[in-house]
């Protein structure tokens, strides 16, 4: 329990710290960029008259020193005060907050889909190991590794939505339709399917070989010899002590890839027109909204940390042998 | 070159001989300008003489590919060198100098590792505004941790050989043994790197061009597959064919640079039993 603390409290620390330089350096970006810096908040798509420009100065502090600029800034970020986007008139943090648990799903589903199939995978390889199964599992991971999400995607769509006309293209639910509780979260569900799937490919085609190693080297150990000498059923030693022991090294992954399943997810969204930080992101880069884009680099990023925090704590949690290492 | 002697070796270096080709020889294989109109828009594959068809302009799709293959090839080696230059600095001076210098870029590296690659390159572009340039340095800002905690472990191991302690007690300067003496023995795991980076590159620079954060001069795979989206429907043709040319060039890269990799660790078990 007090490991589990300190661990927590450790990680706790290095989140503020990363904030901190992080906002210093969104800081610092929007004075690098040439010109009035009202201008740049407004956007630089036009359209901006006298009074927002007034209101962007106010908000700022614009007529004051750098340095008392900086600290302000500094203190807002403090309080979860991202700022306000003067396009929608509204306060960054809502309109991050409010598309936080869209990103959440689909990026968890993603990963659940990828452990499973790549457990899958990594277990068929053990299996043929050598032989046609392994090869071609080999040559899909590899392919799966090679492309694009972004085109994965919409390849997906043409295959699944246009030509075979089983899953919706975009969205997160059908327009127009009511539906019951459970026809919504059906519903839902189909929408889901393809964004998660074509997340997932990436880290299928690295959790397949990662399982597939792991499982060959579990296999070689002495407890599965001692289970087969004593009579344990195959299926029972497969799922009972070799998945066991293979799976703990690729979970660990989850801290690792924690900042490429959120990139992913920008590219992903936007394809899919799935309402998370990924699909804002897109509309901010379109509107050059720069409040929202520096809002959504701080928020995406601390989730990060979250993630790397969560995987360290279940680790402890799973294996009480690892140490204090954050 | 000894890798080669694999198949996928063979089969990867083959296909970045077809890449350099199409990069280098994209003026004579297609000589019209890919932004020019050339025919109907939306001819399907092999219509009129068009193997890969129209996009709903009327633009060649081939000769879009084929330009492509050229912005791709120099984005990608281009920034493989600038996350090169500042990983392998990065990772030398940490791994040699150690103490405080060390402890300050091993944070610096690990506050890199932890901003969402693409988000921070999109927030950098939409203030810098994108071109060539802007976006190599972009790609090279979110690519070069790894190398540099590769050339930071390749160094620690390297810097109490005898080799270096010889270096240093003939008065050599730090700059000197870094760059002459311990740069060669890291080179080739950072070669290998490297160019795997090159892969990584091309699809960051795809995916940027995709976002609408491409050099809008340049007739990019990326900036293709964006402007085909919304014609999926009619012309599945303009978003397919630049994606398979990505996915087939990094695919290729990925091979070559596994196999040399292979080879290397063979190598060095080998030497390591002897």
């Amino acid at each position: 329990m007090k490991a589990t603390l300190s661990i927590a409290l450790r990680w706790l620390v290095k989140a503020i710290l990363f904030v901190f330089v992080l906002a210093s350096l969104n800081f610092l970006l929007i004075q690098l960029v040439p010109g009035d810096p009202a201008l740049v908040f407004a956007g630089s798509s036009g359209a901006a008259d006298q009074q927002m420009i007034n209101q962007i100065r106010a908000e700022f502090h614009l007529d004051r020193p750098v340095w008392a600029q900086y600290i302000d800034y500094i203190l807002r970020t403090a309080r979860f005060d991202l700022g306000t986007s003067f396009q929608h008139g509204r306060p960054v943090w809502d309109m991050i907050a409010e598309r936080l648990g869209a990103t959440l799903l689909l990026t968890g589903s993603a990963w659940g889909l990828s452990i499973a199939v790549g457990v899958a995978l990594g277990l068929v390889s053990m299996r043929y190991v050598g032989r046609w199964p392994d090869m071609l599992v080999s040559s899909l991971a590899l392919f799966l590794y090679a492309a694009p999400s972004f085109w994965l995607g919409l390849i997906f769509v043409l295959v699944f939505s246009i030509w075979l006309g089983w899953l919706p293209a975009f969205g997160v639910g059908t327009i127009g339709v009511e539906h019951s509780m459970l026809g919504a979260v059906l519903d839902k569900l189909r929408h889901l399917i393809l964004p998660a799937l074509t997340l997932a490919t990436f880290y299928i085609a690295i959790y397949a070989r990662l399982m597939r190693g792991g499982l060959l080297a579990v296999a070689q150990l002495d407890h599965i010899k001692t289970a087969r000498a004593k009579g344990v059923p195959q299926i029972r030693i497969v799922t009972h002590h070799m998945i066991r022991g293979a799976i703990l090294p690729v979970v660990t992954y989850l801290g690792f890839h924690a900042t490429t399943l959120i990139s992913g997810a920008v590219l992903v969204e936007t394809v899919f027109a799935w309402p998370g930080l990924g699909r804002l992101t897109f509309d901010a880069i379109l509107q050059r909204n720069y409040p929202l884009l520096m809002g959504i680099l701080l928020v995406t990023s601390v989730l990060v940390i979250l993630l790397n925090a969560l995987t360290d704590l279940l680790l402890r949690a799973v294996d009480p042998r690892t140490g204090v290492s954050a | 070159m000894r890798f080669l002697r694999k198949p996928s070796g063979l089969i990867g270096l083959i296909g970045i001989a077809c890449l350099l080709l199409l990069a280098l020889f994209a003026n004579i294989l297609a000589p019209a300008d890919p932004w020019a109109i050339g025919a109907r828009p939306l001819l399907a594959p092999l219509e009129k003489g068009y193997i890969f068809g129209t996009d709903s302009l009327g633009r060649d799709v081939a000769a879009g590919v084929i330009h492509g293959a050229r912005v791709s090839v120099f984005i990608g080696v281009a920034s493989a060198l600038a996350t090169g230059l500042i990983g392998v600095t990065m990772g030398l001076v940490a791994g040699y100098a150690g103490g405080w210098l060390d402890a300050a870029l091993t944070r610096t590296t690990e506050f890199f590792q932890v901003i969402p690659a693409i988000v921070l390159a999109v927030v950098v572009l939409s203030f810098a505004g994108p071109n060539m340039i802007t976006i190599i340095l972009v790609i090279a800002l979110i690519s070069w941790p790894p190398i540099a905690r590769l050339a930071r472990a390749e160094t620690m191991a390297l810097r109490h050989r005898e080799f270096v302690m010889a270096a240093r007690l003939q008065g050599e300067s730090r700059l000197s043994i870094l760059t002459g003496h311990i740069l060669p023995n890291a080179a080739p795991p950072l070669i290998a790197a490297l160019s795997l980076s090159i892969a990584t590159a091309i699809l960051t620079e795809s995916a940027l061009a995709f976002l609408g954060l491409g050099d809008p001069n340049t007739m990019s795979w990326g900036y293709m597959i964006g402007s085909g989206r919304t014609m999926m429907r009619q012309a599945w043709w303009i978003t397919a064919f630049p994606g398979v040319a990505l996915m087939l060039s990094v695919l290729c890269i990925n091979l070559a640079t596994g196999a040399y990799s292979d080879d290397l660790t063979q190598r060095l078990t080998q030497k390591g039993s002897q």
